[in-house]
């Protein structure tokens, strides 16, 4: 199993793709600091990359890497290895890449201009929000034959977590606004990745206070040690989940 | 040539004599008419004949100095109906047992209680028993004291000039309704109350109709309402003071022509905290203070004609909260580095003039490089608005649709306040101190 990602991992380090992102990743991370002189609205500004470029780059490159590796991964099937070894491998490989350019590019700077709370937790929910998608881009792959709807299943699902999701909730907002919904929303914040990593990092900065009283719920949940714990266990789960889907799938299914 | 100086001379030392005169005769009707004012010292304490405070207020005449030594004195109500001065040396505790009355009572001019540590005076509804209390005095100093879990701990009532200087008021109060303040003045005129600490109480230091008076100098955390809480007092300035960690840092109500100069308001956090809170007030000026991680640097209701210049709003969750009913204020050169919201207000219309400001949020130009943006900025988003009616969405902080419909709204504005803009906001931070 970790041979294969070691042969994934070399093929990947070749790859001018992850290179690229690499470059992308650097520039943010690296040049936000550099050029904004107040840490804490670099860290902002981070946040967003984290949130939206992140899953994107990580689902597309993902989903078309497995496309393109799939007449390699055929022969390694045609091998005497086991199906769950070479799927787990492929995911070692991928996610330790990934990983690697995070850290690179965001995780150094970060740690370097703006070590605190907040850093920590928007690192931590970089390095989970990696191993979330990666897991629902090998998902969309095994899932979807076609190449070409399989990217396009990839972007509607990242336009839905980033924008439509977060637009639906707010529209239930408004049409519920006379109801006490806090608690339906903290339901709702568990049902979309990208929501817990951006609550997880906002209850440690600034926000905590402003939810003011309404939002005393939220406060009282995510504010506390335990409910840092629950986020951090959900984006694991939101991660774990795809993956054994995608991996029953990849062990059963006729590829 | 020779003769010149020779007179020069003689007329020098001839002023000189002369100058010599005239200040031994000073000096003998300084000590004529001085002789009363300096009194006698009469000393209390385990060593010394007198062995109360009571027995040596007594003894004491007008203008004597009760010296009072070490140890700790079980007294209390103890009345001051004559111009002398307490010096408590070095561990001289006068200890009320939590009886419900004042450890010391002034109702005489010219007093001065200096050096003394109090405590433990019970908590009562009935009256408001103080470790000091001052009622209907002048020229009364209360300096360099101790107070620990008192009710209240200094009470100036009814009296003008007083000073109430370099105190420490301590105590730990768990409910606000159960909770005195460390300071308490009402009914003044032309008091000071400079280089005080004071933690623990309910208000640190509350000021009703007190006016022309001036609160400088003073540190005031940990406070279960108020830092410093001014009701119908008009003329006043507070200036260097330090409000930390208080339910709230500052309320200045229904007052008028307050000056805040230069005061630090630093975390006052919590989920309906706020830095400084104006409801009511007219005219006055908020400059070069600093506003840092408070949950609102400033709300104002109903303040009018206003200047606010030259502050610092450093990492507020909203720097200045502006209701409808606040006109007619200026907001210029402050600096409004890295809040979540920069101006909250429930109108649609504005009222007030903001002006050459600095806003971290701003992206705009500068072509002709005058250090001004050409291009000018709306410090209302339109986030702020949503939360404004449905506070619910505050979950929502940050997520990247709730950033491009800023966005949107910032090029198109249509919800929010129309005529709230920086003409000429500043391109790059003031630089103060």
């Amino acid at each position: 199993m970790l041979k294969i990602s070691a042969v994934i991992l070399q093929n990947l380090l070749r790859n001018k793709a992850i290179f690229g992102y690499l470059v992308l990743l650097c520039f943010t991370g690296w040049g936000m600091f550099l050029y904004e002189s107040q840490p804490e609205k670099a860290v902002l500004s981070i946040l967003q990359i984290v949130l939206l470029v992140l899953p994107l780059i990580t689902l597309i490159f993902t989903t078309t890497y497995y496309y393109h590796s799939q007449e390699f991964l055929f022969l390694l099937l045609a091998q005497p290895i086991k199906r769950s070894d070479i799927f787990a491998g492929l995911y070692i490989g991928l996610a330790i890449a990934f990983l690697a350019v995070f850290f690179i590019g965001i995780g150094l700077p970060v740690l370097l201009f703006a070590s605190g709370m907040q850093s920590l937790f928007l690192l931590l929910s970089g390095l989970l929000l990696n191993l979330v998608f990666i897991a629902i881009a090998l998902l969309v792959g095994v899932g979807v034959h076609d190449k070409s709807r399989g990217i396009g299943v990839t972007l509607i699902t990242w336009a839905f977590f980033a924008f439509i999701y977060n637009g639906l909730v707010i529209f239930m907002m408004y049409q519920l606004s006379d109801y006490p919904i806090e608690n339906l929303i903290l339901v709702l914040s568990f049902l979309n990745p990208v929501d817990i990593a951006r609550i997880m990092v906002i209850m440690k900065s600034e926000a905590s206070a402003l939810l003011g009283l309404s939002g005393a719920v939220f406060q009282d949940f995510f504010g506390t040690a335990k409910g840092g714990v629950v986020s951090i266990l959900a984006l694991i789960l939101w991660s774990i989940i795809p993956f054994w889907i995608t991996h029953k799938m990849f062990r059963k299914r006729d590829l | 040539m020779r003769l010149c100086k020779k007179t020069l001379i003689w007329d020098t030392s001839i002023k000189w004599l002369l100058v010599k005169k005239m200040f031994f005769i000073l000096l003998f009707t300084c000590f004529i008419f001085d002789a009363p004012v300096a009194g006698k010292d009469i000393h209390v304490g385990k060593d010394h004949t007198i062995q109360t405070i009571r027995q040596g207020l007594m003894k004491a005449a007008d203008y004597d100095r009760l010296i009072i030594h070490h140890g700790v004195y079980h007294e209390d109500s103890l009345i001051i109906d004559k111009p002398i001065e307490i010096i408590g040396k070095q561990g001289a505790i006068i200890d009320a047992q939590n009886h419900e009355v004042d450890i010391i009572t002034i109702v005489a001019d010219s007093v001065t209680v200096k050096g003394l540590q109090f405590r433990n005076v019970g908590t009562t509804f009935l009256s408001e028993p103080a470790a000091i209390k001052i009622s209907k005095c002048k020229y009364v100093t209360i300096q360099n004291n101790y107070i620990q879990d008192c009710f209240f701990g200094i009470y100036v009532g009814n009296s003008r000039h007083c000073r109430v200087i370099n105190n420490h008021a301590e105590a730990a109060f768990k409910e606000q309704v159960s909770a005195g303040n460390a300071i308490h003045a009402w009914k003044n005129k032309h008091i000071q109350i400079h280089g005080n600490r004071v933690h623990g109480y309910r208000d640190g230091i509350y000021l009703e109709f007190v006016n022309h008076s001036s609160i400088t100098n003073n540190n005031s955390y940990d406070n279960l309402r108020y830092g410093l809480h001014f009701m119908f007092s008009n003329h006043d300035i507070y200036q260097n003071n330090t409000f930390r960690n208080n339910g709230a840092g500052v309320a200045v109500m229904f007052s008028k022509k307050i000056k805040m100069i230069n005061n630090h308001f630093v975390h006052n956090w919590g989920g309906s905290s706020y830095g400084l809170l104006l409801k009511e007030i007219v005219g006055g000026e908020i400059s070069q203070n600093h506003f840092e991680q408070n949950t609102i640097g400033i709300v104002a209701e109903g303040a009018t004609r206003i200047i606010i210049s030259d502050n610092r709003f450093t990492s507020n969750g909203t720097a200045l909260d502006m209701k409808g009913n606040s006109i007619d204020n200026q907001v210029v050169r402050n600096n409004f580095l890295v809040n979540t919201f920069e101006v909250v207000t429930n109108t649609r219309y504005n009222q007030n003039q903001y002006m050459n400001n600095y806003w971290s949020g701003y992206s705009g130009y500068d072509l002709n490089h005058d250090g001004f943006g050409d291009v000018p900025y709306r410090p209302v988003g339109l986030f702020a608005k949503i939360t404004n009616s449905i506070p619910a969405a505050m979950i929502m902080l940050h997520s990247p649709l709730v950033n491009l419909m800023e966005m949107g709204e910032k090029v198109f504005p249509g919800l929010t306040p129309e005529g709230l803009t920086d003409e000429a906001p500043k391109m790059k931070p003031y630089a103060y101190d």
